[in-house]
């Protein structure tokens, strides 16, 4: 066959794509029903890039992952909609596959609205709770839950899902930290906001309530299994170590320590895990990563478990790396000239607009189209050495294909200059990704 | 552009795709992903887009950034630069879409676009914002390498 002959050949191939093919539009609406549901917002519009490359790496390894588990479930009413609720997390999926959830099962109504904590799923680290509102004269609920009296050192992340049908699962986790683990039993207090209509703003009103006490099956509530690796390995010129894997039902911890003669702090990594049948674990959505003390590092990665696969071997594979140089952590606003030093490079001040609260500050970058990771600031200091505050508001641009803008938006007094925390100096992809067998 | 209009477009649009993919990964399963992705981005994004006649240039850029964000994880590729010189009688030995996974990317983005997906020389160009003369360049360079003897695709 000469080489036309092969490109007749394989244009016809390509004239008979696959079936799958057919429902690409179809599984792309879906995503984005699902991504309008988990979405945070703020003053502007706020997408966390990370969570959501994650998400979406997340998602298409669920595709493959849990179908034959959502059919099992199918014929089960309410297990499916309990799969339907998790099938985007991987870990949870697997656990409700393996009967690792706790049926709660309290109700209450107040106020003309119905709240029933309906299920958990939990291990020492992580709680993820699973509850619905439902209500004939609010639309547009959404929920807020916050632990009484709750002992240990904990975040409670919860992201806003205003357009959940009334009834439907919404999730809340409750990710405790190194020092701290789940106790026996949790008071909580959710709230029930719905959206002023009339108005028709982002603001949501408190229409009710409600107290509970969880008790949790010791049985259903793993310690989980700790893997030391304690492998050296050099990333950007920088050496890092991964002491230890984490390994839990709800997600898996990689916790990393850094040499001290490293001239940059981590900030952030792609990466992910992978055992010897080939399955894939991604970066966990909610908790991505924490920090360590000194207050720049991210040292404490997420990832999806493979807790119920029986794994006998792991390696981690990191992508790229997101670093923040020593001594240049901060940029310095002179907000009467409008100008910034120690930006990094391609990143410039744009506009220093007066706010009736305080200020807007505009940046532009350069950016490939479809790069996850853009430059940004984590917080904001009013002296040069003070404490970090946040930003009342970060909006987010990609307008033009090859240009970013960022606005932030601070609450303060007229002042002469600002502090801004990067978020890193520094953005590499491997071509090649760095491998780190953990077991 | 409506979400319906978006609908229209992508299933006009939907094989070529898969085509680009398809060669620039060399994966049926690579390449669905990628069309996946680059079809959810661009749903997503599709109040950016300011000039609809422009789309399937965007949708294609679009695409072909997942590629290279998939071949960034996956592998290296060879600058035109370091081709050995025995790179003709190297390529000859390749079946033809091995031989198109291995191209540099300067001379494989235009490959794709241009013999097997079907886009004109201009076409091409705009996608990959180069200069027509350079896309034909690039495109001989090809397919002498390739040793394809093509027409070109009509203006």
């Amino acid at each position: 066959m000469n080489r036309n002959e092969e490109y007749n050949e394989l244009m016809q191939k390509l004239d008979s794509p696959p079936l799958k093919l057919d429902f690409t539009l179809e599984r792309a609406r879906a995503r984005k029903s699902a991504l309008k549901k988990r979405r945070k917002t703020s003053k502007a519009v706020f997408i966390p890039l990370g969570t959501l490359a994650a998400m979406f790496a997340l998602f298409v390894a669920l595709v493959n992952f849990s179908e034959p588990f959502a059919e099992a479930c199918s014929e089960i009413p309410a297990l499916s909609r309990l799969a339907e609720a998790v099938s985007f997390y991987s870990s949870l999926a697997a656990a409700v596959q393996n009967d690792y959830v706790q049926e709660i099962g309290q109700e209450q109504t107040k106020n003309g609205v119905t709240a029933k904590i309906e299920y958990v799923i939990a291990d020492q680290k992580q709680l993820h709770i699973l509850y619905s509102l439902k209500s004939d004269e609010y639309s547009d609920m959404d929920g807020r839950v916050e632990l009484s009296n709750a002992p240990g050192y904990f975040s409670i992340l919860s992201s806003y899902h205003n357009d959940i049908p009334d009834g439907e699962l919404r999730r809340v986790v409750v990710d405790y930290d190194e020092s701290s683990d789940m106790p026996d039993n949790l008071d909580i207090v959710l709230t029930a906001l719905a959206m002023n209509d009339e108005e028709l703003s982002s603001i949501s009103n408190e229409v009710a309530s409600f107290d509970f006490h969880l008790e949790f099956d010791p049985t259903l509530t793993a310690e989980g299994e700790t893997v030391e690796v304690g492998q050296t390995f050099e990333l950007d010129g920088q050496t890092l170590t991964l002491e230890k894997a984490e390994i839990y039902p709800t997600h898996t911890r990689l916790i990393f320590s850094e040499s001290t003669k490293n001239t940059a702090w981590l900030k952030s990594l792609d990466y992910y895990m992978e055992d010897e049948n080939g399955n894939r674990y991604s970066p966990a959505s909610g908790v991505s990563s924490t920090g360590s003390e000194n207050g720049y590092s991210m040292t404490t990665y997420y990832v999806e478990s493979p807790y119920f696969a029986d794994s006998e071997k792991l390696t981690l594979f990191i992508t790229g790396a997101r670093w923040l140089n020593k001594g240049e952590e901060t940029v310095r606003v002179d907000l009467a000239s409008g100008t910034a030093e120690g930006l990094p490079d391609g990143v410039e001040l744009s506009q220093v607009n007066r706010t009736d609260t305080g200020y807007e500050l505009i940046f532009v970058a350069e950016r490939e189209f479809g790069n996850s990771h853009v430059f940004g600031f984590s917080a904001v200091r009013f002296d040069a050495e003070g404490k970090n505050n946040s930003f009342n508001g970060i909006g987010y641009d990609t307008g033009e294909s090859d240009r970013d803008t960022q606005c932030f938006y601070i609450d303060c007094e007229p002042c002469d200059e600002l502090w801004l925390v990067l978020n890193h100096s520094s953005s590499t992809n491997f071509d090649t990704p760095i491998k780190v067998t953990i077991r | 552009m409506t979400e319906n209009e978006f609908a229209e477009q992508i299933e006009l649009l939907r094989t070529t795709l898969y085509r680009t993919a398809y060669l620039y990964l060399g994966s049926e399963a690579y390449a669905l992903d990628a069309v996946d992705e680059a079809v959810y981005k661009a749903l997503v994004s599709l109040k950016k887009l300011r000039n609809p006649e422009y789309f399937s240039t965007w949708m294609t850029r679009i695409l072909i950034n997942e590629c290279k964000n998939e071949l960034k994880r996956r592998r290296r590729e060879i600058p035109v630069d370091e081709l050995p010189e025995t790179a003709v009688e190297r390529f000859d030995c390749l079946p033809l879409k091995e031989a198109v996974l291995r191209l540099p990317s300067e001379l494989k983005q235009p490959v794709i676009l241009h013999y097997f997906a079907g886009y004109t020389i201009v076409e091409t160009a705009n996608i990959l914002s180069e200069k027509q003369g350079t896309v034909a360049t690039r495109l001989r360079r090809a397919a002498r390498l390739l040793r394809l003897e093509l027409t070109e695709v009509s203006q």
